[in-house]
């Protein structure tokens, strides 16, 4: 059942992130262009403000792009549970469990994959920009010889630090997925309780949950900066690093109760309009 | 709705009469396949429970037989279809002889009346 | 065999203690076609929505096939609710495939045979529909499965005579012989005569459970001048 169920909700689902990342994309590949030579050189004639607009609407488009399929991601899940939709969704031969797991797998994957996106557009632009700006100066043995020194700086500057470093990102990162999947499932789910008044519940559970969240970690992180810095740690990295996992800890605590806590107001506090 | 039915009698004795008279009236032939029961309460917008009794009235009656082969057709017993055509005019007129007197008409007015109405020259 | 539908002693209590169902004792048999009655705020969709499980009761029990409302009974129960619930963007053919996926009971054939008879074409979406035809496509998935029990709440509301007929044709051809049909109304005099029994429930309790022949046989009346006769005022 659970298989059907996140069959159907991919398929339900894919479309529009899907059209925004490829736009994304698109629009990457434009402004990468906008730092080829002969679009550069002109500096302020026509193809040159062209150029500046492209960077400019990239730069709207990825603070968008993820926002609007998190929007998107939130909506589908309002509708297909608490509205009309809902008398379908409830009375499919699947239980309240299977039925908020298909949804949260297939929000968190899109979640990832528009992180994924919104990574890839920017290696464009950047790598693009990269190519073409030194393109001219250096020939490819001197642009790898390039890339070398830089990575042994930055690895011989703060040595095993950098890779933990990176693993705590990567595993805030992850629990930054699974955190703001069940932030927008959890504020939807209490929010419903609100009758007449879906929508406004949920937008309020939700700005309740992240202001709590925002003083309980700065409760948490604070004293650990002050620490660190107090023994006098330079290393910027051996700080930020155990933050990170902290952090992230404390998302993915916080998004399993609130996926308990969805799963119990579905199935024993739901009421359909 | 194909079938006018009363609200205030029941269902079943309704649709019994309707369907006998039908074939009384020839709508359906001797022989002829009756349509199913849930095609039949469909038609006739009424339960397909009822509808099966009434059938099954119809069939202890003889009027109806199950075949085999076929289903439910209308006997081809000629002499029964008649009886039971001649059943139906007595009760049409028992209720017309009823409703007449209650007119306050007696037997002789309502020959000389009848007469008249069907064309049939005065007494 | 006992009945398809069990309810013992239901209640169930909204905030603010508004009461909708007060004690309620019911059995609804197998293969029957019940109609459930009752003024507005009688209980009867608070009752629909216990019965397919979108609704969790304050006290007291349901039992379909012996089972508690879950994943199991709806699997047996096909539920046409009072809203229309399609995913707009959806087409005729995708929600065909989505209820074959999820019901097994889903007569796929069936359901092309009644869209084709409406001359409905597959490929559409269901937002191109008018309101009239999407209740149209919704009755036809409905009444497409082989389920123990079909709970349709109020099927003929708001629409024209001849949509009525047209609903009221599609669920004799099509409901499974040993199911049973509950159905919510309260335009009672279009439809008394499809049923077998009638459930009069009012303030969430049970008023009286009989057949219409029994109603029209003892009181002479048709069900609705019966229900108006019961309620008045």
């Amino acid at each position: 059942m659970l298989g059907k169920l996140l069959k159907h909700e991919w398929k339900s689902i894919w479309k529009i992130p899907t059209i925004l990342l490829g736009a994304l994309m698109g629009l990457a590949v434009l402004a990468g262009f906008g730092f080829a030579s002969p679009v550069w050189d002109s500096s302020l004639d026509g193809l040159g403000v062209l150029a500046v607009l492209t960077w400019m609407l990239f730069y709207l488009a990825v603070l968008g792009v993820s926002l609007g399929i998190m929007l998107y991601l939130a909506v589908r899940f309002y509708r297909s549970m608490f509205t009309d939709e809902g008398y379908l969704t409830h009375t499919l031969p699947a239980t309240s469990r299977q039925l908020l797991l298909s949804k949260v797998l297939i929000m968190a994957a899109w979640i990832f994959l528009s992180m994924v996106g919104v990574f890839a557009s920017i290696l464009i632009v950047g790598g693009m920009a990269f190519f073409f700006l030194l393109r001219q100066e250096l020939s490819w043995n001197e642009f790898g010889e390039l890339l070398s020194y830089v990575w042994q700086m930055i690895h011989s500057n703060v040595g095993i630090q950098f890779t933990s470093f990176l693993a705590g990102i990567f595993f805030m990162l992850a629990a930054g997925i699974v955190y703001g999947t069940m932030i927008i499932a959890g504020s939807i789910s209490i929010g419903q309780m609100v009758h007449k008044h879906k929508v406004l519940g949920s937008i309020g559970a939700y700005f309740a949950i992240n202001t709590v969240v925002q003083i309980v970690s700065m409760v948490i992180v604070m004293p650990m900066m002050f620490y660190n810095m107090y023994n006098g740690t330079e290393n910027v990295f051996a700080i930020l690093a155990p933050t990170y996992w902290i952090m992230g800890a404390l998302e993915c605590a916080l998004a399993v109760g609130l996926y308990f806590l969805s799963e119990y107001l579905i199935r024993k506090q739901l009421n359909l309009d | 709705m194909a079938w006018n039915l009363d609200s205030d009698r029941p269902i079943y004795s309704q649709i019994l009469e309707r369907i006998q008279m039908q074939i009384a009236a020839g709508i359906y032939e001797p022989g002829e396949k009756i349509p199913s029961v849930r095609e039949l309460a469909a038609d006739a917008g009424v339960n397909p429970n009822t509808m099966q009794k009434a059938l099954a009235e119809l069939e202890r009656r003889n009027l109806v037989v199950t075949l085999r082969t076929s289903g439910r057709v209308v006997t081809e017993d000629l002499n029964m279809i008649r009886e039971t055509k001649n059943q139906l005019a007595k009760e049409q007129i028992d209720d017309f002889l009823k409703r007449m007197k209650a007119l306050g008409f007696e037997r002789e007015d309502i020959l000389i009346m009848l007469k008249k109405e069907t064309g049939g020259e005065s007494a | 065999m006992s009945g398809l539908v069990e309810i013992r002693n239901l209640t169930k209590v909204y905030e603010k203690k508004r009461t909708a169902l007060d004690g309620l004792n019911l059995v609804i048999p197998r293969g029957k076609i019940v109609g459930l009655l009752g003024p507005n705020g009688s209980g009867k969709t608070t009752l629909i929505k216990i019965l397919n499980g979108l609704l969790v009761p304050t006290g007291g029990q349901v039992l379909i096939n012996g089972l508690a409302p879950g994943a199991q009974t709806k699997a047996r129960i096909s539920y046409l609710p009072e809203r229309t619930y399609f995913q707009n963007s959806m087409r005729v053919k995708e929600l065909l495939e989505y209820f074959a996926d999820f019901y097994e009971d889903f007569r796929m054939e069936r359901a092309r045979e009644m869209l084709l008879s409406l001359h409905i074409n597959e490929n559409d979406r269901i937002k191109t529909l008018s309101k009239g035809t999407r209740e149209k496509v919704q009755l036809i998935l409905v009444m497409s499965r082989d389920a123990d029990l079909y709970v349709l709440d109020e099927p003929i509301a708001g629409v024209d005579p001849a949509a009525r007929d047209y609903i009221i044709k599609t669920i004799i051809k099509n409901y499974n012989e040993k199911a049973t049909v509950l159905l919510s109304t309260h335009l009672i005099s279009d439809i008394e005569n499809i049923l077998d029994e009638v459930i009069f429930i009012r303030e969430g309790r049970l008023l009286l459970q009989t057949t219409v022949e029994e109603i029209r046989e003892v009181k002479g009346k048709s069900v609705d001048s019966y229900f108006r006769e019961v309620f008045a005022c």
